[in-house]
């Protein structure tokens, strides 16, 4: 066949389709959303209204955790996860299991948003898709780039916001090879949005006169921002552990949390669901609250997300992020005004854009995500400058307080964080059925000094493992090192078993031990090989020489193209 | 081309689990098609190119022929040929016999230098190991070309103080003569083992025609390669 010998073509190729297929889920949700909305908009002044968000929690927990059998989850960690150790392999029914949670969880009025939920989504169609065609690893990587960026593009009406934040967040490799068939799926899932939905821009915005005053005071949003952002990623994480230490079944846990949610919501309605409401009203001008309501609703939100995601409901928090986002720049444009009164300062449109853009740009800490997206979801390029520094600032100062994304940072505490071209991801990839050398002669516990003598001048290396010769079981290790000084008496030649001169404290490994941990332990008993064991018998010897030697054979497969 | 995954493995010089995971990978340009590799023999040549590796093709295996051949105290005595009366009352004296009537060099320079360095071993420290044996060689291995490694016996018509360790007068001397170290040590190894066993020692006084001298010394050889 034609494509299979041209790898690009058939990645661009296939690649268009998982962005339309992606970009297709991407407005089922979106109309799923809306449908909801609509529906249950009814009841929402009635006084037990606050339990909606508690069933749509608990409803959608019981659907991930009993129909689907999956865990809650943000779900960009688990694409991120799936493609640092399984070559992006994902279930079929990721494809639709989260559109369905998250449509119930955001849509009764849960506070989260629904890019994560399309972006996982997007993923699983991509890495089906390649599994029908049977493509490799690399390749199926692309295309779950592919179904991610398409997914994106088409929810916000983003392509580069779509292709920068598969490449900046998802796969994390400037090369070429990916973003070639990503940036094509971009642009067919944003098509495909904008041929059903139309070309609308998310939030239009009022024309900002940017004048260097604002440049410099959007230092202080950008410290404000990373605040906010650290503040989120604590309290979201905090309500995680919270939850977790609480015996109760799982869907009880989403409910009572959806409960707290829609209490909060009961009071300041503004936090409810994704938000785009109160972002649209923020970013045109027209949201009239006073600097303490925004200041209240800035935790509210913080709070309402935590006990919705935190507690067991589905959804992402690109959203909330956004809205947050806003909240805390017209927050701080409130606060410079009554600061200095006298300065003509900018419409507040600009300032809550400016916010949307510090807050993702803090909490993903991907800078590049956050200008991108907020230039495009608002149509605003006179604002770029601004835009540029908030992105940047923020991240860095997330950076230092949160080394590790919100994302991405229970993955790193795992060990599951392996970017391409690192060194975990090389040692990751490298087995110890690879590295072990088995040209070591196993010697019976009873063999006698003087016979070990004569196999010892047919051996090259300078270990021995020793073993039961009935059972095959490793009992020890010979080291020349150790019995140098025995070897020329032969006096002990017929005196001596090599059960009494064998070193019974060896440290083994194992055949599925992880070469990080391995070596960690070979450096910290000062240790050049160490003897690899299965079911308790000798499989053969790891040494640093031969792990150095397939490493630089294995970085060098890894980083050419 | 179509190969199974433990033949590709071998050609690339990597183990199969490698081999298999760089093709799930998609890190090598080669396909699994009904448990086979199937590649471009060109385009994975090149990749191997490009990634420090090498493509040898299975069956087409040079092969290696081994530095030194493994060679024994027999073939290289045989080489190196007995000779008896040697004459002489001083090492210098015996040592220029002995060199004279090796036949395996081509030239007099060849011969002379040999002759030389031998001296210069002696007078370094005694090659008489005792029992009445010596083992006359060069420090370091000389260049003789093509020459393989020999040892030429010399049993002498009157025993000689060569300053033995054991002060022992020496009857016999087997000039060593060898292209490396490491075929030196080779021969040095067996040679010992024979000069360890009394009998050989007493057989050596008898002063043994090359016949009897040589099945003697095929028997040792077998000894020494028995297990």
């Amino acid at each position: 066949m034609f494509f299979r010998f041209d790898d690009r073509l058939l990645l661009i190729s296939i690649g268009a389709l998982v962005g339309s297929c992606s970009g297709l889920a991407a407005l089922a949700l979106n109309r799923g959303l809306i449908a909801m909305f609509e529906l249950l908009g009814h009841y929402r002044h009635l006084w037990w209204a606050f339990i909606m968000p508690g069933i749509g929690a608990a409803l959608s927990s019981l659907f991930l955790e009993k129909i689907i059998k999956e865990g809650a989850g943000h779900g960009v960690p688990e694409v991120v996860y799936s493609v640092s150790r399984y070559g992006g392999l994902m279930r079929f029914r990721s494809s639709f299991s989260r559109l369905i949670s998250s449509c119930l969880t955001i849509g009764s009025g849960g506070s989260a948003g629904p890019e994560a939920p399309v972006v996982m989504s997007g993923a699983a169609i991509g890495s089906n898709i390649a599994q029908i065609f049977s493509l490799n690893d690399r390749q199926r990587v692309a295309l779950v780039g592919c179904g991610t960026a398409g997914a994106l593009a088409a929810i916000f009406n983003a392509p580069i916001a779509g292709l920068v934040f598969t490449i900046e967040v998802i796969i994390g490799e400037w090369s070429a090879l990916n973003i070639v068939p990503i940036a094509v799926a971009s642009v067919f899932g944003a098509q495909v949005c904008r041929l059903l939905q139309g070309n609308q821009i998310a939030f239009t915005h009022l024309q900002f006169n940017i004048d260097p005053a604002v440049t410099i005071a959007c230092l202080g949003l950008a410290v404000a921002t990373a605040l906010i952002s650290i503040m989120l990623t604590r309290a979201l994480r905090l309500s995680h552990r919270v939850s977790h230490h609480i015996h109760l079944p799982v869907w009880l846990k989403a409910a009572i949390g959806g409960c707290a949610v829609g209490l909060i919501g009961f009071f300041l309605p503004d936090v409810l669901g994704e938000g785009y409401y109160s972002i649209q009203a923020m970013v045109e001008g027209t949201f009239s609250n006073g600097l303490l309501i925004v200041v209240l609703l800035v935790f509210a939100k913080i709070l309402a997300t935590s006990f919705t995601l935190g507690w067991g409901g589905s959804g992402g928090i690109f959203a909330p992020c956004l809205v947050i986002g806003s909240f805390t720049g017209l927050m701080y444009h409130r606060f410079i005004e009554i600061l200095w009164p006298g300065v003509a300062w900018v419409n507040e449109g600009c300032f809550a854009l400016l916010g949307m853009a510090g807050l993702i740009s803090g909490i993903l800490q991907a800078p590049l995500t956050g200008m991108f997206l907020i230039v495009e979801i608002t149509g605003g390029y006179e604002v770029i400058l601004p835009l540029i520094l908030v992105s940047a600032i923020s991240t860095t100062l997330c950076h230092s307080f949160e080394p590790a994304s919100f994302y991405m940072k229970d993955l790193v505490e795992k060990g599951h964080f392996l970017r391409p071209r690192t060194d975990a991801r090389v040692l990751a990839d490298l087995s110890v059925s690879e590295l072990v050398e088995k040209d070591c002669i196993v010697v019976p516990k009873d063999m006698k000094l003087g016979d070990f003598v004569k196999i010892m001048q047919k051996s090259h290396r300078n270990f021995f493992p020793v073993e039961d010769e009935r059972s095959r079981e490793f009992l020890g290790l010979i080291h020349l090192d150790d019995i140098r000084e025995y070897l020329f008496d032969p006096l002990l030649y017929e005196t001596v078993f090599l059960e009494q001169i064998m070193d019974t404290q060896v440290q083994t490994v194992g055949l599925d031990d992880d070469l990080s941990v391995i070596l960690d332990r070979m450096d910290a008993a000062k240790l050049f090989s160490m003897p690899v064991v299965a079911n308790n018998q000798f499989v053969g010897m790891i040494s640093k020489a031969t792990l150095l030697d397939k490493y630089r054979n294995e970085l060098i497969v890894q980083t050419d193209h | 081309m179509k190969l199974q995954l433990k033949e590709l493995a071998a050609a690339l010089n990597i183990t199969p689990t490698t081999a298999e995971r760089w093709i799930r990978q998609g890190r090598i340009p080669v396909r699994i098609k009904e448990n086979h590799c199937v590649f471009s023999l060109a385009s994975l040549k090149k990749w191997a190119d490009a990634n420090s590796l090498t493509y040898t093709s299975p069956g087409a295996e040079i092969q290696q022929v081994p530095e030194n051949p493994v060679d024994n105290l027999h073939a290289a005595m045989e080489r190196g040929g007995v000779y008896y009366n040697i004459e002489g009352g001083s090492v210098e004296e015996v040592i220029t016999a002995g060199v004279n009537s090796i036949t395996c060099f081509d030239t007099q320079g060849q011969r002379e230098s040999l002759h030389e360095s031998l001296l210069a071993r002696e007078e370094l420290m005694s090659t008489g190991i005792g029992k009445g044996v010596a083992i006359p060689h060069p420090r370091t291995p000389l260049d003789y070309g093509e020459i393989p490694a020999f040892i030429t016996t010399c049993f002498l018509k009157n025993p000689v103080d060569y300053k033995s360790v054991d002060r022992q007068p020496v009857l016999v001397l087997f000039f060593l003569i060898c292209p490396s170290s490491k075929r030196h040590l080779h021969l040095l190894a067996r040679l010992s083992f024979c000069l360890r066993e009394e009998e050989f020692i007493k057989f050596l006084n008898q002063i043994p025609d090359p016949a009897a001298f040589f099945k003697k010394i095929a028997e040792l050889d077998q000894r020494f390669d028995a297990p």
